[in-house]
């Protein structure tokens, strides 16, 4: 196998290649970095490139490796991470000009947890804003979607999702605060896996809503997400709010198939006439698949998700408000047009409103974990439609019916996972017939992501969706 | 759809300014759409139940169990 393959190989393959030293870690991440500096200045995927770590980390890992000291998978792969994520040293931009010089001083914990698993920080990858959707001008270079490098990436983990399709990284960890690891994943063709609320530390993680925001794996396979999240899961003390849940061996049930699962497809969701035609479609084909794997799929109603789209804008964004109120109020020309019009527009809303929104998240929350206690797993679509052009995203909003097509109906997909705490992945699916990538969304109980990752796993042993490659490579 | 209450751009720029916030020509426009669709989608909250939840943005069976 060349080196250019391995490079769009699953995190699994890289890493058997690694362990049995047919590649070394240095070979690897060399490749890695001739092809970052090729692809890069086409889809954006990286702000900043940490090539002297990265060598400096696989020397070492080689080292290690040589000398029996075997991490585990992760060890000597070359992995990229969004630059959300404080790294001690290397800048870390959030995505905005506003710290386009900023430097932490220490490591976030899942850089740390990384690191102790061996794996090789390639660089920070591009982001939105601050992790919200909707930059329309972004300070380094627009992601670019390598199935469609007119389009957009995803929201709001667009690097990462970008880097992994285009073949720059084995796997990244990027951020969910309401669809930003999911939304990635789905348009561009890889499983993008949001934790239960908790699951993994916020420790070092830049502010989105802090009820919300979870470090999130991507990868190219339900393993390969199973594999880091073994790496980056679990209760840090730095984290107030981290769980002290135990963390499974994600890889524990990845073959044990489905059958006799129980799965809801959520009623509100369901994809009407208005949706595009390919990807209700392929959702459709998705779980007729899980069904013919041997799992009861029925219809579920779950009422209050229609109001998850204005819920999660009331709150996640009031809290991204309050995390730049002095930002907001000494520098708000350093924001991008399109953050600072949504930061400024939650800045207004009254807290009674706010109060009002979280006691019916509770509402939602509760109607999700009830339904989730008659099955192991719910199904929904990503998005009615494949991935928008980067000039429809960056698109001003006009009118008032723009704001409420754009900002609300579209969001009831993720956000309601995202609300209510808990777990959901998306998962390739299909094609449009522009050959954009469509994936579909498995959701479950707190602390199920095994479920979840088995689902994928189960559903990616009958389709072959997740193997295909973008033109760009 | 609902129909929220009637806000103008001046209220908007009113309403910022009340709370230290400037908010350019360029800008408010889009800003007023923004408050003016969120608040008439929350309206939507009048028919629930609201008194029966707790604002709780934290689950307790995650949170630091």
């Amino acid at each position: 196998m060349t080196d250019e393959a391995l490079l769009l190989a699953p995190l699994t393959e890289q890493a058997e290649a690694l362990r049995t030293r047919g590649i070394s870690a240095v070979e690897l991440t060399q490749a890695y970095l001739q092809r970052i500096e090729r692809l890069n200045p086409k889809v954006l995927a990286y702000i900043t490139v940490s090539s002297d770590l990265a060598l400096a980390q696989a020397r070492a890992a080689d080292a290690e490796i040589a000398s029996g000291c075997y991490r585990g998978p992760l060890h000597g792969v070359p992995v990229g991470v969004k630059d959300q994520l404080f790294t001690k040293g290397l800048r870390t931009t959030g995505g905005s000009a506003l710290l386009r010089d900023f430097l932490p001083d220490y490591d976030a914990t899942v850089i740390t947890k990384l690191q102790q698993a061996g794996a090789v920080l390639l660089g920070k990858q591009n982001m939105e804003e601050f992790a919200l959707r909707g930059t329309r001008n972004h300070p380094y270079g627009d992601p670019r979607n390598p199935w469609d490098l007119t389009r957009i990436a995803g929201h709001s983990s667009s690097g990462s999702g970008a880097a992994l399709a285009a073949g720059l990284c084995a796997a990244a960890v990027g951020e969910d605060t309401g669809g930003s690891i999911r939304n990635p994943g789905n348009v561009c063709n890889l499983v993008g896996l949001r934790p239960t609320f908790g699951r993994v530390s916020r420790h070092g993680l830049l502010q989105g809503s802090w009820s919300m925001d979870q470090a999130s794996p991507i990868g190219r396979t339900a393993e390969d997400c199973a594999l880091m999240l073994q790496a980056i899961a679990g209760h840090d003390p730095a984290d107030a709010l981290s769980s002290a849940q135990p963390t499974p061996d994600y890889r524990a049930g990845l073959q044990a198939g489905i059958r006799g699962l129980r799965l809801g497809v959520i009623r509100e969701l369901k994809l009407d006439g208005s949706a595009d035609p390919d990807v209700r479609a392929a959702v459709e084909g998705a779980i007729a698949a899980l069904q013919g794997l041997g799992a009861s799929v029925e219809e579920i109603s779950l009422p209050l998700i229609n109001l998850a789209g204005p819920l999660f804008v009331a709150i996640a964004d009031t809290d991204a408000a309050a995390v730049h109120y002095q930002r907001l109020r000494e520098h708000p020309e350093g924001f991008d047009q399109g953050t600072r019009s949504r930061l400024l527009a939650a800045s207004l809303l009254p807290a009674g409103l706010y109060a009002r929104a979280q006691r019916a998240r509770t509402l939602l929350r509760n109607q999700m974990v009830q339904a989730l206690g008659r099955f192991d797993a719910v199904i929904s679509p990503m998005s009615a439609r494949p991935a928008l052009t980067l000039e429809e995203e960056a698109a001003p909003m006009a009118t008032k019916e723009e704001v409420l097509r754009r900002q609300f109906a579209s969001r009831n997909y993720t956000t309601p996972f995202a609300l209510a705490g808990l777990p959901a992945a998306s998962i390739p699916c299909g094609f449009s017939r522009d050959r954009l990538p469509i994936g579909f969304q498995v959701g479950a109980g707190p602390f199920a992501e095994a479920t979840i990752l088995r689902i994928a796993a189960a559903y990616q042993t009958v389709t072959d969706w997740h193997t295909q490659r973008a033109p760009l490579n | 759809m609902t129909t929220g209450p009637d806000i103008s751009s001046e209220d908007i720029s009113l309403m910022a300014r009340v709370l230290g916030l400037s908010i350019t020509p360029a800008d408010l426009p889009e800003v007023t759409h923004r408050v003016t669709a969120l608040l008439d989608q929350l309206q939507r909250l009048d028919g629930l139940d609201l008194e029966s939840a707790d604002p709780s943005a934290i689950f307790p069976k995650e949170a630091g169990a």
